[in-house]
């Protein structure tokens, strides 16, 4: 039998950076909107991690993680809307998009994009991590620390509203 | 509508939760359309941009520094202190030759972040080259580079980035060195730099852009950027002659152009993506106004 996995060995402390990392700096972008403070809390959370590795548990680790971040996040003044980037519509025969098409399509993404970074913050963060990280609802109501019925009716809200907010389009 | 009565409708028809005849009903209901139309539009956002091995070298760097600072346990305090009075002597020896020279290098579309001795860091952009000496590095932070890399340099002595066209000095800063065939460009996001090409020297404050090329005037001029765009994915260029783009895209997508190489005195200002070799040469090719053909699997063709 070997030894319980430790997030002191470095191995293990790399996959587990490469496997958190980037849905954490997501996490606190959509929830506090301010990305270059998401980043430095990522780093900063790590460092931590890193330090405290022999009094944290393995299995708690997320948990650990997350809950630094987010006490790094939440002292900070909270920023303005979040930006959302899109892909371009991937256009293989060039011709078959006329200019008007185009322009139509980027008009009702800049509205999509706007709509949701106007959510509540609460909306905003289940409607980001369930749509473009594609968390399922129970992990996300693990990170947020409610029920899994609680998320369902902030997704279904978040819909209404955005659904309200673009109109009919 | 039946989604304003019952609070997670919306939620369970996303999971596929709904009964046979909720469904229907729903995808009878002139909502349906929109809200498939706003669903198929959110699967376009991307996630925010994350560069991991950058963040997770600037971790390291930062527990390095920890373990430094560890009080060592005073029982081994002494014995410690003795062996360094040994191995100084060793060390000073050392410390005179150069040691064996590091060589780092990237392969097609590949970046690489290093941790140089003192802190500093070094990103180096695809097909690029740099070569320095770990051991000596103490005394002299020098080292040779080919292709693009950016440095984000530690407070300290003279940090010195050669070329084959000039020499680029700095005092803890960060910038962009682009040497490129013929190419030379030298952006300053922090701090202060000096480029020197023989006797002609410049001197760059932030947000300066200092190039030259084969039929391009040496020539200082402003571009306000923290860090380059090749960092997060894309090469942006400000009046570049086109022979370097193509080499840009060739290094990314290890392609290989053919056909006659048109406008060599044309400047191109534009950027293109690392991920996507057909919008990449779109987004060159066409406002230049050139015709271009990928031919199999590395090659493109241009033609008059």
């Amino acid at each position: 039998m070997g030894d319980p996995r430790s997030i002191c060995d470095e191995q293990e402390f790399d996959s587990f950076f490469r496997q958190h990392a980037r849905k954490l700096k997501s996490y606190l972008y959509y929830k506090y909107g301010d990305e270059e403070a998401a980043e430095d809390a990522v780093q900063e959370s790590f460092v931590r991690l890193w330090q405290n590795c022999a009094k944290v548990a393995f299995e708690t680790a997320k948990s650990y993680l997350y809950k630094i971040a987010i006490n790094l996040s939440i002292s900070r003044k909270r920023a303005e809307k979040v930006r959302l980037d899109y892909e371009t519509q991937p256009h293989t025969e060039m011709d078959s998009q006329s200019p008007e098409f185009v322009l139509l399509e980027k008009e009702y993404m800049e509205k999509v994009t706007n709509a949701i970074s106007s959510l509540p913050e609460k909306q905003r963060e289940v409607f980001l991590m369930n749509r473009v990280e594609k968390l399922p609802y129970p992990q996300i109501a693990e990170l947020s620390g409610v029920s899994v019925k609680a998320i369902e009716k902030l997704m279904h809200k978040a819909l209404l509203k955005l659904r309200k907010e673009i109109g009919d389009v | 509508m039946k989604s304003e009565k019952d609070d997670t409708f919306l939620s369970r028809w996303l999971q596929n939760q709904l009964s046979d005849k909720e469904r229907k009903e729903f995808e009878a209901s002139a909502d349906f359309a929109h809200y498939q139309k706003l669903l198929k539009a959110t699967d376009r956002i991307k996630s925010p941009a994350f560069d991991e091995e950058v963040t997770l070298a600037r971790i390291k760097a930062g527990r390095g520094a920890k373990v430094v600072s560890m009080s060592p346990n005073r029982l081994w305090t002494y014995g410690i202190a003795a062996s360094i009075v040994l191995l100084l002597g060793f060390f000073l020896l050392f410390q005179q030759l150069p040691g064996s020279p590091e060589k780092v290098l990237t392969g097609f579309g590949e970046q690489k972040t290093i941790l140089l001795p003192d802190g500093s860091e070094m990103i180096l952009n695809a097909k690029s080259q740099a070569v320095y000496y770990p051991k000596r590095w103490a005394k002299k932070r020098k080292l040779n580079l080919e292709g693009e890399g950016f440095f984000s340099v530690e407070k300290g002595a003279t940090f010195e980035v050669e070329t084959t066209q000039g020499v680029v000095t700095v005092l803890g800063t960060m910038f962009n060195v682009r040497s490129i065939n013929d190419y030379f460009e030298v952006t300053c996001s922090e701090g202060k730099v000096r480029v020197s090409m023989g006797k002609e020297e410049y001197i760059l404050t932030s947000g300066m852009k200092f190039s030259v090329g084969k039929n391009l005037k040496a020539e200082v001029s402003n571009e306000a950027v923290s860090k380059p765009a090749w960092l997060s994915g894309k090469s942006t260029f400000t009046s570049v002659p086109i022979a370097v783009i193509l080499e840009a895209l060739q290094n990314q997508y290890n392609i290989e152009f053919t056909g006659k190489i048109p406008l060599e005195n044309q400047l191109f200002t534009g950027s293109f993506p690392h991920d996507n070799l057909q919008v990449a040469l779109q987004v060159v090719f066409e406002p230049l106004q050139l015709r271009y053909q990928i031919k199999g699997d590395r090659t493109v063709e241009l033609q008059d």
